[in-house]
């Protein structure tokens, strides 16, 4: 088991390694002066020879390519990833400002996408062929197609603006607002980022559950005179999260990039809004950081569902 | 249980022997969802080709200030207009030219990218097998809309960036199918057969083995035209895409964002238009898979 966490973790160093390369020589391609931008000028006119220089030198962009990279990747190591052009606030620190919200966005969005696919999911598979397989595979299939930025703009019509039952906007905090305003303005973006999860791992349950159920120990179990509900629960359940928990990693992933959309909508002050800010501000800094961080976070994300998946199936867990 | 096998060959020795083709073809025709989303795609496509025919109005410089946001039922305006005075139908169906396009362009790049990198990393094995799926797996475990977000501030907004971005982060999946594929397929006897006729390595890899494992490719392509389509709107909503003015679903749901509390139609029809047809394009997959292979059919 520890051999396999051990070399779990030495796979994801390369992956990092370019990760970040990829994200620095994408910025550093990109048009637009990095000195005239942190002096605030459009033009090399308007500013004196020697100031640009001393801007060009306190950045470090004087150096040649790689030396910047070597630069960037030690300082990433040591938690510094530059300051921004715009504000001159820290880049990591600002980032891991905006990271709890993001993260709790994220994992109602997974509650909420469990707590809807596991039972529609197990529903259709133990009613095979009956109406209600075919009313959660088609829901399912409707939540696979919508755009879900679009589903969130939806619900904001009717749930927000109509009916005036939950906010649209912002976020609130326990401490300060208290829990039922915490819950009421969690509720919409959590649902929104919530249901393409649930669609997918409604599909995954479905067919991995069928599969499941037609093994001979179940059917052994059956015949022992188990009564259904405790053959599903003990034995077909269990074995069937096995390839759901797989996807679980990249999914919880994706959940992540659609984040940056759903936060856009609501205006959830978390780590996609501060992406999509600075690109409209082309804070390039800031963007490198911040997309560097949600990298090596969904990475360690994908990290800890492997090594419980290892923990599950013994098979991986031996080899 | 026996029995409805043996049942089953006897149907099947009943039928006339026919091309795997024309097998696929019979299995899609008696799927009903799957054709209903093949009828609805094919509306949808024929009203946005032809989208001249349809409406009078220019999509982009038809503005009349005088009739802005008007809603879905007015005379002339069966949609209703834009917070331009722009006709809303019109618009809809010019930008559902660009939506599928993008979305075939995107399937259609990144298929042929990753089933090159497949075929070959399949067909070689070795320390060419090693390097391109390592590299696949790493472009995997990239947070797809993250990274595509990341190229598109980088490159600038445009069509052809999305087209880009969004092909650069999906060739992954055709690469590792499409080797798994070549590699169930590379040891069977009419390979060894074409190898020790002496074909070349690539007249082998694309003339006896690819076309051997096109079925789950085809699959994974419209599959992957629905999330395009989806992806590019996203990008497009967050104004990373094409140019504003132009008329694509994702542009219209970025300025309806403005009027959801006066102008909710415009968020809620091009919304309706992209569900729509990615859900005919899913189905289509699902039959697709379904007829390509029956026995996935659970």
């Amino acid at each position: 088991m520890w051999n396999y966490i051990l070399k779990r973790i030495l796979m994801a160093i390369p992956t990092l390694l370019i990760i970040s390369f990829m994200i620095f020589s994408l910025l550093y391609l990109t048009p637009g002066d990095p000195v005239l931008l942190m002096l605030g000028s459009g033009d090399t006119q308007s500013v004196s020879q020697e100031q640009y220089e001393a801007v060009q030198k306190e950045l470090g962009l004087d150096k040649p390519f790689l030396e910047r990279y070597v630069d960037f990747l030690l300082g990433a190591c040591r938690g510094d990833l530059g300051t921004s052009y715009i504000t001159g606030e820290n880049v990591f620190q600002t980032v891991m400002m905006r990271m709890p919200a993001t993260l709790i966005l994220t994992v109602s969005a997974v509650l909420v996408g469990i707590l809807i696919a596991v039972p529609l999911g197990i529903l259709a598979a133990v009613k095979h062929n009956s109406i209600w397989d075919s009313l959660a595979t088609f829901l399912a299939t409707i939540g696979v197609s919508l755009p879900k930025f679009w589903f969130g703009l939806v619900l904001i019509i009717y749930f927000s603006l109509r009916l005036k039952l939950f906010p649209s906007q912002g976020i609130a905090y326990i401490d300060r607002d208290g829990i039922g305003a915490f819950f009421s303005h969690l509720c919409l973006p959590a649902v929104s980022l919530g249901l393409g999860l649930a669609a997918t791992q409604t599909r995954m349950i479905r067919s991995s559950m069928l599969e499941v159920l037609n093994q001979d120990y179940i059917r052994f179990a059956q015949s022992k005179g188990f009564k259904d509900k405790a053959v599903i629960a003990r034995h077909a359940f269990k074995n069937a999260m096995i390839p759901v928990v797989t996807v679980l990693g990249s999914e919880i992933g994706a959940l992540l990039g659609g984040a940056v959309v759903t936060e856009t909508i609501f205006s959830w002050p978390g780590v996609g809004r501060l992406a999509m800010n600075s690109i409209s501000r082309r804070d390039y800094p800031m963007i490198q950081g911040n997309t560097l961080i949600l990298c090596a976070i969904f990475l360690l994300i994908n990290l800890i569902v492997d090594i419980i998946y290892a923990w599950l199936n013994p098979k991986i867990r031996l080899n | 249980m026996k029995k409805e096998n043996g049942m089953q060959t006897d149907d099947f020795s009943m039928v006339p022997a026919k091309s795997y083709w024309s097998d696929v073809g019979r299995r899609f025709m008696k799927n009903k969802i799957a054709l209903l989303g093949a009828m609805i795609l094919g509306i949808i496509m024929f009203l946005c080709a032809a989208a001249p025919l349809f409406t009078q109005y220019d999509p982009v410089k038809d503005m009349v200030l005088m009739d802005m946001l008007l809603p879905p039922g007015s005379p002339g305006h069966i949609l209703g207009t834009d917070d331009y005075g722009r006709d809303i139908f019109s618009r809809l169906l010019y930008g559902g030219r660009t939506s599928v396009l993008t979305g075939v362009s995107v399937a259609v790049v990144s298929a042929v990218i990753g089933v090159t990198l497949g075929c070959v990393s399949g067909y070689f094995g070795g320390w060419i097998d090693n390097l391109i799926m390592r590299f696949t797996d790493i472009m995997m475990s990239f947070p797809f809309l993250i990274i595509a977000i990341a190229i598109m501030a980088a490159l600038g907004s445009s069509q052809k960036n999305i087209v880009i971005a969004l092909a650069i982060v999906s060739w992954p999946r055709f690469a590792r199918l499409t080797r798994g594929q070549v590699l169930s397929i590379r040891t069977q006897e009419y390979v060894e057969a074409a190898n020790t006729a002496g074909f070349g390595d690539a007249r082998i890899m694309f003339n006896h083995i690819l076309p051997n494992c096109m079925g789950p490719i085809i699959v994974q392509l419209t599959l992957a035209v629905g999330s395009a389509i989806l992806s590019a709107a996203s990008l497009n909503f967050l104004g990373l895409g094409v140019d504003a003015s132009l008329p694509d679903w994702g542009v219209m749901l970025n300025q309806g964002r403005n009027y959801l509390q006066t102008a909710s139609w415009l968020t809620t029809i091009p919304g309706i238009a992209i569900s729509l047809t990615v859900l005919a394009v899913n189905w289509i997959g699902d039959g697709l898979r379904d007829a390509f292979d029956p026995r996935l059919r659970v």
